[in-house]
């Protein structure tokens, strides 16, 4: 007989660990106003060279 | 003993006393010696939280609750840390960093606690001091007797002597190098960890024939192994999903917060700490599982011992010694971190706030150095009688620390309102709760009572007593950005 995980044993097991990992990769992206203030402080620094 | 185990073993240990020699040249005063002078980037940070949390129990406990207690059915434990330490970066990380700085630069949580509610009774200081020193020194010297039995059993060392060999090497790097070697040796002990739990579970099913095959042997002997709700309850799974909320309170877990360079690498040092919490998880879990079908004809005596046993009939003795070498560094990895919050309580808490106010920096590091070797030996005496009932008291030290301080932390950090009385409240509440209730055998985890009776005690407690000062408040809103 061929045996298997059940499945609310294998969602269980990987969603909410995993989604963890997700969550620190999504929320690892620095955010738009960080772009804007790196661009700008990139921009600022450029002009003054 | 086999030569390559012990050549490996010896390098290992001369590494991480190197480590400590270097972190000496580095450490000129206690900021430097308790907190790394705030200058752990985000790797060292991660992996070091991730070593100093995860002790013996992640290549053993857990790899050997799965193999005996039947299966899948262990996972929960697992699912509630990860979720518990993701919680811990999201919401603590970063706020505790930037309100430490801003709470007149605060080192040790005592210090955090005294200054962010301006008590000047010290009152706040003593009491989480003591709860820290308290159950420290007993969970260190737990730890010691866990390194010794398991390298008395594995090396054929008397136990005594295994004490003494793992204790010294703890000792001194930790005694040399404080917080930066801690840091640092925690960071190749992670890796160390992290790597032996993933190759070893890889090697052992692939040995087996696949997952396929693993499943079809496990399934075999009990289908009920497959099923992570066979043999449990409610309460069960609701006590083991409430170990995540022990991460919020742990003193040697979030230090590694408040020693980060910037708050701005809180998001890069969360995505490598759960990348490592979550698969070294999985491998424990499946090294375990994976243990169930390999010595299916012939079972383990010891069932923690199923993560040892694979690393000696699965690989080479070199390969061998250096996975054997990753339960050393669990075990030393936590112990050393926990040596070090109970130092830092000596010389920052009582010392420097009590004893001796104009203390210089360099008198400091050395009253942090003496007590690193005071306290371990106090923990070596205690562990010198590994039968010794007072150890038991470890039991419930992780739902002490998440009941008493959790709370009292997460509040502190996002409730202006919260004054010093519902801080001695909420802590007083939860460590007397997690004490009672588990003297009372309900079944239920006792940090579940502690955590809420806790927080119901800070909102009462504050709400009933006189506001925070303005300046307080003012600290509040500096700290939030």
């Amino acid at each position: 007989m061929e045996y298997s995980l059940t499945g609310a044993t294998w969602f269980w097991l990987l969603v909410p660990m995993l989604a963890t990992v997700v969550l620190s990769i999504v929320t690892c992206k620095p955010s738009k106003s960080e772009i804007v203030t790196t661009n700008n402080v990139a921009s600022n620094s450029e002009g003054r060279g | 003993m086999d030569g390559a185990v012990l050549t490996t073993f010896i390098v290992y240990l001369i590494g991480m006393l190197a480590i400590g020699v270097i972190a000496y040249r580095l450490t000129s005063n206690l900021s430097d010696y308790v907190l790394g002078g705030r200058r752990l980037g985000p790797g060292v940070a991660a992996l070091s939280a991730g070593a100093s949390d995860m002790s013996s129990w992640l290549l053993l406990g857990l790899p050997g609750a799965v193999y005996i207690a039947g299966g899948m059915n262990q996972i929960w434990i697992a699912v509630g840390l990860a979720v518990g330490a993701y919680l811990n970066w999201q919401f603590v990380a970063g706020r505790l960093r930037s309100y430490t700085e801003v709470a007149n630069d605060s080192i040790t949580i005592p210090d955090f606690f005294e200054n962010r509610f301006k008590d000047s009774s010290k009152l706040l200081r003593v009491i989480s001091a003591l709860v820290i020193l308290l159950f420290f020194t007993f969970y260190t010297s737990s730890g010691m007797v866990g390194g010794a039995k398991l390298f008395e059993a594995s090396f054929g060392f008397t136990y005594n002597q295994a004490l003494w060999i793992g204790a010294i090497v703890i000792i001194s790097y930790t005694f040399l190098g404080g917080f930066l070697a801690v840091s640092w040796t925690d960071f190749i002990q992670g890796i160390l960890m992290f790597l032996a739990l993933i190759i070893v579970p890889i090697v052992a099913i692939s040995e087996l024939g696949g997952w396929g095959s693993t499943v079809n042997t496990v399934g075999n002997l009990d289908p009920a192994y497959l099923d992570a709700f066979t043999g449990m309850t409610a309460i069960g799974i609701i006590s083991l999903l409430a170990w995540g909320l022990g991460y919020f309170g742990q003193p040697h877990i979030i230090s590694r917060f408040m020693a980060l360079r910037s708050v701005k690498d809180v998001p890069k040092a969360r995505l490598i700490g759960m990348v490592w919490m979550v698969f070294a998880l999985f491998g424990a879990i499946f090294t375990g599982f994976a243990g169930i079908s390999y010595f299916a004809d012939s079972p383990l005596p010891d069932g923690e011992q199923v993560f040892i046993l694979f690393t000696q009939v699965l690989f080479n003795p070199w390969v061998s010694g250096i996975l054997l070498a990753a339960i050393l560094a669990a075990i030393m990895s936590t112990i050393d971190s926990q040596l070090l919050v109970s130092s830092s309580a000596v010389a920052e808490d009582f010392y420097k706030a009590i004893l001796k106010k104009d203390a210089s920096d360099k008198e400091l590091v050395w009253v942090g150095r003496i007590s690193v070797g005071v306290i371990a030996l106090i923990a070596i005496l205690l562990a010198s009688n590994p039968d010794s009932s007072v150890l038991d008291l470890v039991s419930y030290a992780w739902a002490g620390f998440g009941a008493a301080f959790g709370p009292v932390i997460i509040l502190s950090l996002f409730w202006k309102r919260m004054n010093r009385w519902g801080a001695l409240a909420g802590m007083l509440t939860g460590a007397i709760t997690v004490v009672i209730w588990s003297k009372l055998g309900t079944g239920l985890y006792e940090i579940v009572p502690g955590f809420i009776l806790a927080t119901i005690a800070v909102f009462i407690v504050s709400l009933v007593t006189e506001e925070p000062s303005q300046e307080i408040q003012d600290e509040f809103e500096q700290a939030k950005g």
